[in-house]
């Protein structure tokens, strides 16, 4: 085994440590530590300045690339127009759901109706909570909270809540409770269904945007999960929570 | 309130963008306007320099942007919208990566680079502009891209690291090993410019 002197070994540590320092992600104990190092190691003080020296050139280099000419008034244009745009996709899906049922691609509609619940979570589960990071949060009111029990009942072992709450996605309003962990997302959807928009029988899943997704229709009432597990932990879910959810959104009309 | 009542927000029409009204009373699009569109230039350099095509750049800078906007409306002020907008960006360059990306260098290629190309001991002022973009660009796309946003977009590791959707300690790791392959590539462009002497040529 090569041994190290003393020397060595704090260049070493500096070496491994510079990035971090340039960037100032080190502790304040950390920076004077390699400052006293710099005091003593031309070697290293240079390499810190060489380091630095090329952030700088990448910074520069890359800011002053030329924007296309009329970037901006071609993201504008596109923008108005997907204004409107954002009322026509519930239009479409009923006369789609027309024509697809009159030629039998019934397959092509499930997909569109398990989509409504997939699109929610990547833009609030994967994108929103993203980038908060929440934890644990129940923002539920106390009628929704069956669907929160029976949820984190279901979840699987190790993944843990990090947003009970309603929201809205392309006017749409959604009762959504989402679980996590390491590396995978779950969410809990429950939506009012539109007057165009069915999903008879039993429960109904495909693979819709990268996601996992299963749904099925009660009532009035869309019910989602959509998530990165397996296509039959998905499904079990949905089909375990299934009772409670019924119970609770049925609860109420019958009341 | 019973569950069904309470259900009876439904589906409605989404309003257009000038006149959606958020929950602070404030159009939306006054504040889409205030708080994502200062950052487009700086979110098309890099999709620039992650996808290598203009074309492909504009194009996915439209998708971030009409992804934003259609979840603007649950965007809470105050909270991160540049660190917002590139967590979208990056999320659709990683789901259009077969059809966007130009292939990353083989990495036999930076292995090689890593072992034969001399550590700059400056990076002299001969090297240009597009010498550093060219070596920046012929890095693997996820050095780059963390090179990207920590250098140049000026973002913390912590940061990054939600906008990448990966450990914190990954994104030291890819910092690192990204800024030597720039180092090592830039040392070799000086070398092929006869600025540095390589090593082995007398000093």
């Amino acid at each position: 085994m090569t041994k190290l002197s003393f020397d060595e070994w704090a260049c070493r540590d500096t070496q491994a440590k510079l990035d971090a320092y340039i960037d100032g992600e080190l502790l304040v104990e950390t920076n004077l530590e390699l400052g006293r190092h710099f005091e003593r190691c031309e070697t290293c003080a240079r390499e810190a300045a060489v380091r630095r020296e090329v952030c700088a050139r990448v910074r520069v280099a890359v800011r002053l690339t030329p924007v296309p000419d009329g970037l901006e008034s071609r993201l504008r244009s596109r923008l108005r127009n997907s204004g409107g745009e954002q009322r026509i996709p519930w239009r479409l899906m009923a006369i789609a759901a027309l024509i697809v049922l009159s030629f039998g691609s019934w397959f092509t509609y499930e997909r569109s109706m398990l989509r409504i619940g997939a699109r929610n979570h990547l833009h609030c589960a994967v994108i929103r909570q993203g980038i908060r990071k929440p934890v644990g949060q129940d923002k539920l009111a106390s009628e929704y909270k069956p669907i929160l029990a029976a949820a984190r009942e279901q979840a699987p072992p190790g993944m843990y809540l990090t947003v009970a709450h309603e929201c809205t996605f392309e006017g749409r309003k959604f009762v959504h409770v989402t679980f996590r962990d390491d590396s995978r997302l779950l969410s809990v959807l429950v939506t009012r269904k539109g007057s165009s928009e069915f999903l008879p029988g039993d429960l109904h899943d495909g693979h819709v945007d990268g996601f996992q997704a299963a749904a099925f229709q009660t009532g009035g009432y869309l019910v989602y999960t959509i998530s990165d597990l397996s296509r039959q932990e998905n499904l079990r879910i949905l089909a375990a929570i299934a009772p409670a959810i019924k119970s609770a959104l049925h609860k109420g009309e019958s009341a | 309130m019973q569950v069904a009542q309470a259900f009876s927000w439904g589906k409605e029409p989404a309003a257009p963008i000038s006149g959606a009204m958020q929950a602070s009373g404030r159009p939306a699009g006054e504040r889409f306007e205030a708080e994502a569109m200062p950052h487009l230039q700086d979110i098309y350099r890099t999709a620039l320099r992650v996808t290598g095509d203009r074309a492909a750049a504009e194009d996915v800078i439209q998708e971030v942007y009409l992804q934003a906007w259609r979840s603007f409306e649950r965007f809470e002020a105050g909270t991160n919208c540049r660190a917002w907008l590139y967590k979208i960006l990056f999320h659709c360059v990683s789901h259009q990566r077969r059809k966007w990306f130009r292939f990353p260098l083989l990495k036999e290629t930076e292995e090689f680079l890593e072992a034969n190309l001399v550590q700059p001991t400056s990076v002299p002022d001969r090297l240009t502009d597009e010498d550093i973009l060219a070596a920046l660009d012929g890095i693997a796309q996820e050095f780059r891209s963390v090179v990207l946003l920590v250098d140049v977009e000026e973002f913390a590791y912590k940061e990054v690291a939600e906008i990448l959707s990966v450990p914190i300690g990954t994104v030291m790791s890819r910092l690192s090993r990204g800024r030597a392959l720039l180092r090592k590539r830039l040392g070799g462009v000086a070398r092929s410019y006869g600025i540095v002497k390589s090593a082995g040529q007398g000093e």
